[in-house]
């Protein structure tokens, strides 16, 4: 379980947390939304340490990531050792262009987790074949529609079995099409029970399989719910009122 | 076209040009055997977030490119000779001048292929558990050479052509040689014949380059 509490962040005087609670539960999939430049993405980067936090509290399955304000982060032994059950999946992708498809996957295996290659290969296979993609592992990535190379991303990120995984917006930059390829990969994922963190504009997908939604609004939790409280019955105006230019 | 009716000085030419080509590819390899890697530490030292290990290199870069390299040839064997009375080797000298002059060309264009590099490339790393050095070993640095590979070319051959300065050191090489025998011979055959060989090693130069890309072709 990840436990947050009043995280603030700042890029220099611009404060883009300003104070924001929530918690991932084992097995769920949280969904979280709002407009752009809410904050989502600064939230979900400061859970794997693409970003460090100015004040707040945060904690993985019982160990401390971060608290205090200025917030003080665990030696780097804790650090690493959350890292390890988080995954991550970017807007951009960010494949490795010089490494075939199979390497992608393969790389983190065997030179972070030191596994063998023939071990490494064929838990990348199987992560590859989750996504449909295991025919295309001697590709490179710019041989791959966006799409797809989407697909090898997650492939990646779920080869090292992470407990947590995060999508920031993983659509925002295909087509409405290939959008349905990733959101169906990560249907299935959800029905496996893969505990997800999904930023994204992709409501209706958000609301189909979500546990969970949070709503940002200007650096705040502005409303969390189920699916059924922020879509249908929607307390706080800023909800209705951003939930609304997605009904028209 | 006297140089021709006489068979015995045109093959002694001959052999003194082939001396001074071995002295030029010599100049060439060794100068980039160093200047290669020392660059790329000055390029990330450049980068660095200390001011006092990036401001220094800063005004060497500064230094290097500003000024000319016949000047650092001078300074660097003349220097030492007339302010501490140490005698450097000749061609200890021109080396040393070499590297130094060329890994601050190097450093650059290493320095904008690693800032070319999206951020997404590190971040990816980060988060897949690898450790800020592999992360440039196996992740930057192939990309950075894939993109400095025609910059680097530009470099490569202006080296094989500045291998011509070290004659002011008093080193026997191909321009000097042509030089001599062109006054002494009252012909102008011999300079055709220097930039016939500087040619020739530049034409060898992108024919490597040409290889060296197609080598990474593979990605995009």
């Amino acid at each position: 379980m990840i436990i947050a509490r009043d995280i603030y962040k700042n890029f220099g005087t611009n404060a883009v947390l300003k104070g924001i609670s929530f918690e991932v539960n084992i097995g769920e999939v949280l969904a979280v939304i709002g407009s752009s430049g809410s904050g989502k993405s600064t939230m979900l980067r400061c859970l794997n340490r693409l970003e460090y936090i100015n004040s707040g509290y945060i904690e993985v399955d019982n160990e401390i990531l971060c608290q205090g304000d200025p917030a003080k982060y665990s030696p780097n032994s804790v650090l690493q050792s959350i890292s390890r059950n988080m995954g991550m999946v970017f807007q951009q992708f960010n494949l490795f262009p010089h490494f075939s498809v199979l390497r992608n996957v393969t790389v983190a295996l065997t030179h972070v987790r030191k596994m063998s290659k023939e071990d490494a290969r064929e838990t990348a296979m199987q992560a590859l074949v989750k996504t449909g993609l295991d025919k295309k592992a001697d590709e490179y990535p710019y041989q791959l529609s966006g799409g797809q190379q989407q697909r090898v991303a997650i492939s990646r990120a779920l080869a090292l079995n992470p407990r947590y995984l995060c999508f920031d917006e993983p659509t925002s930059s295909l087509d409405p099409e290939l959008t349905s390829e990733v959101l169906s990969v990560l249907r299935k994922l959800s029905q496996e029970k893969t505990t997800m963190i999904v930023v994204t504009h992709e409501m209706a997908f958000a609301r189909e399989i979500a546990d969970r939604v949070i709503f940002m609004d200007d650096g705040l939790v502005a409303e969390k719910g189920t699916p059924e409280d922020i879509f249908r019955n929607p307390k706080n105006p800023r909800t209705v009122q951003f939930l609304k230019k997605f009904s028209d | 076209m006297r140089l021709f009716q006489n068979p015995e000085k045109l093959f002694l030419m001959m052999s003194e040009f082939w001396g001074g080509t071995v002295t030029a590819l010599e100049v060439f390899f060794l100068t980039l055997l160093f200047a290669l890697p020392l660059g790329l530490f000055i390029a990330l030292g450049r980068m660095s977030k200390n001011a006092f290990i990036r401001q220094p290199l800063h005004i060497y870069i500064l230094l290097m490119r500003g000024t000319p390299l016949l000047l650092q040839l001078i300074i660097v064997f003349y220097g030492p000779a007339y302010l501490f009375g140490i005698n450097l080797n000749r061609f200890f000298a021109a080396i040393l001048s070499y590297v130094l002059n060329y890994a601050a060309y190097f450093a650059e264009i290493y320095r904008g292929g690693i800032l070319s590099i999206p951020s997404g490339q590190y971040e990816a790393a980060q988060v897949l558990g690898f450790s800020r050095k592999m992360t440039f070993v196996r992740i930057i640095l192939p990309q950075v050479i894939k993109r400095i590979t025609l910059p680097m070319s530009n470099e490569f051959t202006t080296l094989v052509k500045d291998t011509a300065l070290i004659s002011t050191l008093a080193i026997v090489e191909i321009f000097r040689i042509a030089k001599s025998a062109s006054s002494q011979s009252v012909s102008i055959i011999p300079l055709f014949v220097a930039g016939a060989i500087y040619l020739i090693l530049n034409a060898g130069v992108t024919q490597f380059f040409l290889w060296f890309e197609k080598q990474q072709d593979y990605y995009r």
